[in-house]
């Protein structure tokens, strides 16, 4: 009698969704290193981790104290066979309370075990997240943008989650699973040979099955499609849900359902795809493992046919306890089904948590070489960038050849302490990167950015963004209150000196209006800023910092000319006496800059103030003509085919 | 996906279709099969102890016929072969389809949801929706719920059958039953608090780590890294501390009950051999016995251990209803043609939370056809919700948004839409081609149109120096343009739509 074993009871809750059946395995060979690795996550903790492996395998041992006690209860019952009244009761009770030491060991045992995992799996999740998070604080942060911060928060959950549920499930389940053959080994030994080879025969033909699979080329390579496919429908999905506001007002719903559809429909084909490879694989396993006594039979009709008397007595004995014994092999062998597939998918996971660990820190001078400015102004000298190096390479690679166009083509740029630069250009024209380049978000390819003459590179990063502060287009705002918003450019900044900066940024007001005032906590229900106020707060911020140099990118647009003057307001306030580098999108804001640099296809094409740069009749003189034009945007020219809204 | 009273309780536990319901329905039934087909091995495998019992008493009858029991197990061990084939392809191909069946059906769906729903969900739970819950309810189609219920079928077949055979020793097999139920029932309640409780603080956690990881650059900018990090490392660490307490809540639990459960071997043989000795039962009945005592309970356990998951199926199920009896977007009138008609704003009310603050308060005017109209106002006065009323991203509270005299809200949404063309602020573009992500402005549309079309918003100059021109990929919101190049191809859209 046997059942069709809950395929999910190996792991309560643990959800191995998209799992295929019987998904094939990496290398044997690598297989090592990623174990390895995936203990070395849980630190201090790799001792409970042993340990609950060993608990597995002990209890994993007592499986089998029950089939002895019933084993031994029967050699009795048969010694005496057919008198049963000489049976000695007191045994018999013995053996009994033995099977039941058997099943309350073997749980026992594989409660601590459990136990002992999860402990380690959850410190090694906890230690991982903040790794992970520590790590992001030291690369390069063009890096960390390029990979989107949403793919690091998937990788956060999905991939370290991975990970501790291989250390608390698959790893004591692994060792235990390797007992159910030692303990057929043993018992070849132990008992009769003959039947220990046939029941080793059994698994041997189990195994074959299922190698017959996994060795199979094309469903490897399924496989492999499959995960990508998934990804896909994963992408296809967020992408539709996200997409819909501006899709519906494009009409293109069906357009845009289609694209998921078609998604959805090759994730699910080949998903049946590869698991109907299985279909005959799996049960015939299945088929194998619960008809093991039919390896049993014929070497117990064989062996028996000859033998009579006392000699048929012991040999009953073997017989009747092999056939007892070997259904007990479905349940163990069961469980190793799960490893290949386990190995695959926590390799997978490796892989991608990787992707961040992987990118390298920004590179720091060494102890003792690190120098610290002691005047504030910026230059750069002959810089080259470009992004598609900077991406592939490693952050330390910036004498190899460029991969990429370059975002920045030999860029010379001097901006003395206590003085304004504005960039003006085209969009795409290398503007954001500048700043990008100042702040050390990236570093240059080829020649330098130095600042009071010392090369950015030889500045400790922390001393570094200790000099300067960063007002960016795209402002972020923490689930905190709005004081602790500001302070936190400087902690140990007094509330009142907070409420001077804010004051200062032109954001006192606004804040003040909010249910809570500065207590209020952003992101709390109801409370949302518009883009012109969050980047307020964030010139408060800059403003309390009081740093020497300002880097500033202007943002791209704003809903009301209201804005817009404050922001300005905010922007002479903190610019004030400053050396500032100011990223412009707008010309009304670079009139009065001391410098302004006209770049366009990364380079440099005009520099000068505005006066002269307009008398010079190149780019700028171009640029202005069309911005005071486009001020007084023609409404008669275009009243016909717009509709302004806002 | 079925909503009435009467739909089957596993049916809207699942929130299944109905024909998912039927092939989970001939999935269980072929599970349940292959169950019983198991038992032809446990069957001869009694019958082959019987004979070896006959020769040890002296019968040295026919040993040589244990050949057609052989014979009879091998045409066993293909039933059981072609029975696994069968429920493995059921189940799997029902759970497959199935899913499909409810992403496509639930995709159909949220668009025709009003605009509205979408500007007041949050987006991130939708996905989640569509990908994660269904996604969960695959694996437990496919792995969980056939089997388990096959099981409790195939496991009271045997009770039945044991009991009639031998009623003692039956009850002896499954007397720990009902203790180990009550155990893990008993726990459910605490067991469910915990639950919430983590729930809680999983969705804590995850919130610090995004703020900090989003705001990563600010943080390294003011120099708190190691400030900043201290809510986030007290959510992760309370979450750790809580996990380990579910765990170990659930796992003293199913120990306790699996053990008690598995006691039932020891009463077994206890019993067994004191009425053998009594001469009550005879030794093959206890042989037979103590067969099934050694395998009975491993299914019986999964059970167990899955029996808290699948009394909260209904729960896990609820968003994916939800989303399903969410009310698509009213109005069906053709908008055709309207567009080209004055506008007309009469008397609306307008609130973002229903029946908070005010926004709009009774804003009533006219706009003409062929003439622009521009809102200007101090920030937050309503002049953008003024603008996405008339684009129906939200529908008035009260009064009405009139279009050559039509009510708005009785129109065909994407009808009416087809007349208006947005440019936002916050752009969203599309992981494809930047010749695709402007062609959504109207399918359909030749590569020239779509050429024109960007040349009138200046997107050309910085499209030619992207390295594959108009066939690069834009990645997940345009990752590699920058905010201004954003919003022109954008207003590009506007003009490959040609709206009026």
């Amino acid at each position: 009698m046997a059942y069709n074993e809950p395929g999910a009871a190996q792991d309560a809750g643990a959800e191995k969704s998209q799992s295929c059946p019987g998904s094939t395995g990496g290398q044997a060979t690598s297989r090592q290193s990623w174990a390895a690795r995936v203990i070395g996550f849980t630190g201090g903790g790799r001792w409970l981790i042993y340990l609950s492996m060993a608990l597995s395998v002990l209890s994993s041992a007592c499986t089998f104290v029950p089939f002895v006690a019933v084993y031994l209860v029967v050699a009795d019952v048969i010694a005496v066979y057919p008198d049963f009244s000489a049976l000695d009761a007191a045994r018999m009770a013995g053996f009994g309370w033995m099977a039941v030491a058997g099943v309350v060991a073997n749980i026992g045992l594989y409660l601590a075990a459990l136990l002992c995992a999860h402990s380690a799996a959850f410190d090694a999740e906890y230690h991982l997240k903040l790794q992970i998070v520590e790590h992001l604080a030291r690369v390069p942060l063009g890096r960390l943008e390029a990979l989107g911060t949403g793919r690091v928060g998937k990788i956060m959950d999905e991939s370290v989650g991975a990970i501790e549920g291989y250390l608390a499930h698959s790893l004591p389940d692994t060792a235990a699973a390797f007992t159910a053959p030692v303990a057929i080994v043993v018992l070849l030994f132990v008992f009769d040979w003959r039947f220990g080879l046939a029941a080793v025969a059994c698994v041997v033909a189990a195994f074959g099955v299922e190698a017959a699979g996994f060795s199979n080329k094309a469903i490897t390579e399924k496989m492999r499609r499959h995960l990508v496919n998934q990804e896909r429908m994963s992408n296809a999905t967020v992408e539709y849900v996200r997409g819909m506001p501006v899709v519906k007002t494009f009409g293109q719903t069906a357009e845009s359902f289609g694209r998921l559809s078609e998604a959805v429909r090759a994730y699910t084909d080949l998903a049946l795809d590869v698991a109907l490879f299985w279909q005959s694989l799996m049960p015939a396993f299945t088929a194998i493992i619960n008809n093991a006594y039919l390896f049993i039979l014929p070497v117990g009709i064989a062996l028996g046919a000859g033998l009579d008397g006392e000699s048929f007595r012991a040999f009953a004995l073997d017989f009747i306890f092999y056939l007892l014994f070997v259904p007990s092999i479905a349940g163990a062998l069961n469980k190793m089904m799960y490893i290949s597939e386990d190995s695959m998918i926590i390799t997978a996971q490796l892989a991608r948590i990787d992707e961040v660990l992987g990118i390298e820190p920004v590179p720091a001078p060494r102890a003792g070489e690190a120098r610290v400015p002691e005047r504030y102004d910026v230059e750069l000298d002959d810089v080259c960038f470009s992004y598609g190096a900077a991406g592939e390479g490693s952050a330390g690679e910036k004498d190899g050849a460029p991969a990429g166009p370059l975002a920045l083509d030999h860029v010379s740029l001097a901006v003395p302490a206590g003085t304004t630069l504005a960039i003006v250009g085209p969009s795409g024209a290398g503007k954001s990167t500048v700043a990008s380049l100042v702040a050390r978000f990236w570093d240059v390819d080829a020649g330098a950015v130095r600042i009071g003459g010392v090369d950015v590179r030889d500045i400790d990063p922390d001393d570094l963004m200790g000099c300067m502060s960063l007002v960016f287009q795209d402002v972020h705002l923490f689930r905190a209150s709005l004081l602790e918003n500001i302070r936190m450019a400087r902690p140990d900044a007094t509330r009142e000196e907070v409420v001077e900066a804010a004051r200062a940024a032109q954001a006192d007001a606004f804040i003040r209006a909010l249910p809570q005032g500065y207590d209020t906590v952003f992101g709390s229900a109801g409370v949302h800023l518009s883009g012109g106020e969050a980047q307020r707060v964030s010139i408060a911020r800059a403003i309390l910092a009081d740093r020497p140099i300002v880097v500033l990118d202007e943002a791209t647009a704003f809903s009301d000319p209201e804005n817009e003057h404050l922001i300005q307001l905010a922007f002479e306030r903190l610019m004030a006496g400053k050396t500032v580098i100011m990223i412009a999108h707008r010309l009304s804001t670079v009139v009065g800059a001391d410098q302004i640099a006209v770049v366009d296809g990364g380079r440099v094409a005009e520099r000068g103030r505005h006066e002269g740069l307009l008398a010079a009749r190149g780019a700028y003189a171009r640029m202005w003509a069309r911005y005071t034009q486009a001020l007084s945007w023609g409404i008669e020219s275009n009243a016909s085919n717009d509709k302004e809204v806002a | 996906m079925a909503a009435t009273s009467k739909t089957p309780r596993i049916q809207r536990a699942l929130a299944l279709t109905d024909e998912g319901y039927r092939g989970l329905r001939r999935a269980i039934a072929a599970c349940t099969l292959t169950n019983l087909a198991l038992m032809v091995p446990f069957a001869l495998t009694v019958m082959v102890f019987g004979a070896v019992l006959m020769r040890l008493t002296g019968d040295e009858a026919d040993w040589g016929g244990l050949w057609g029991l052989f014979a009879a197990g091998a045409v066993g061990l293909v039933v059981v072969f072609l029975c696994a084939r069968n429920d493995y392809r059921r189940t799997y191909v029902t759970a497959y389809r199935e899913t499909e069946a409810t992403r496509m059906g639930l995709a159909e769906h949220l668009r025709r949801l009003p605009m509205s729903f979408f500007n007041q969900r949050d987006l991130s739970e939708l996905t989640e929706n569509l990908m994660g819950d269904v996604s969960s309810r695959e694996s437990l189609m496919s792995s969980t719920v056939p089997q388990l219920v096959a099981s409790c079928v195939s496991t009271a077949v045997v009770c039945a059958m044991l009991a009639f055979f031998e009623w003692r020793l039956a009850l002896c097999v499954f007397v720990t039953l009902p203790v180990a139920l009550g155990i893990v029932l008993a726990a459910r309640q605490h067991e469910r608090r915990l639950f919430e409780r983590q729930t809680k603080a999983r969705l804590a956690a995850s919130a610090q780590l995004m703020d900090y990881i989003e705001g990563i650059r600010d943080i390294r900018a003011c120099r708190q890294v190691g400030a900043r990090s201290k809510p986030m490392r007290a959510a992760l660490g309370t979450l750790r501390d809580l996990a380990m307490k579910v765990e170990l809540a659930v796992d003293v639990c199913v120990s306790a009950a699996t053990t008690v459960l598995q006691a039932g071997v020891g009463i077994t043989v206890f019993v067994g051999t004191m009425l053998l000795s009594g001469g009550e039962v005879d030794v093959l009945t206890l042989l037979m016995f103590l067969l099934i005592v050694s395998r009975v309970y491993g299914p019986i356990t999964s059970i167990l251990s899955q029996l808290p998951n699948l009394l909260s199926l209904s729960g896990r199920t609820a968003r994916l209803r939800a989303l399903a009896e969410e009310p698509v977007a009213a109005g069906s009138g053709d908008a055709a043609g309207l567009g080209e008609r004055s506008i007309e704003l009469r008397d609306v009310r307008f609130s973002y939370d229903g029946n908070g603050d005010e926004v709009l308060c009774g804003v009533s005017f006219t706009m003409e056809p062929g003439t622009v109209t521009a809102l200007v106002g101090p920030s937050g006065s309503g002049k953008s919700t003024v603008a996405k009323l008339v684009a129906r991203f939200f529908s008035p509270s009260s009064g009405a948004i009139c279009a050559g005299g039509v009510d708005l809200a009785g129109l065909d949404e994407e009808s009416w839409l087809r007349n208006v063309s947005v440019v936002f602020q916050d752009v969203t573009l599309f992981d494809d081609t930047v010749m695709e992500n402007i062609r959504m402005g109207r399918a359909g549309a030749s590569d020239e149109e779509v050429l024109a079309a960007a040349r009138a918003a200046h997107c050309e100059e910085f499209v030619d120096r992207m390295p594959e021109g108009w066939g690069t990929r834009l990645g997940e919101n345009g990752a590699r343009l920058s905010g201004g190049e954003r919003v022109r191809r954008r207003s590009t859209c506007g003009g490959v739509r040609a709206a009026r």
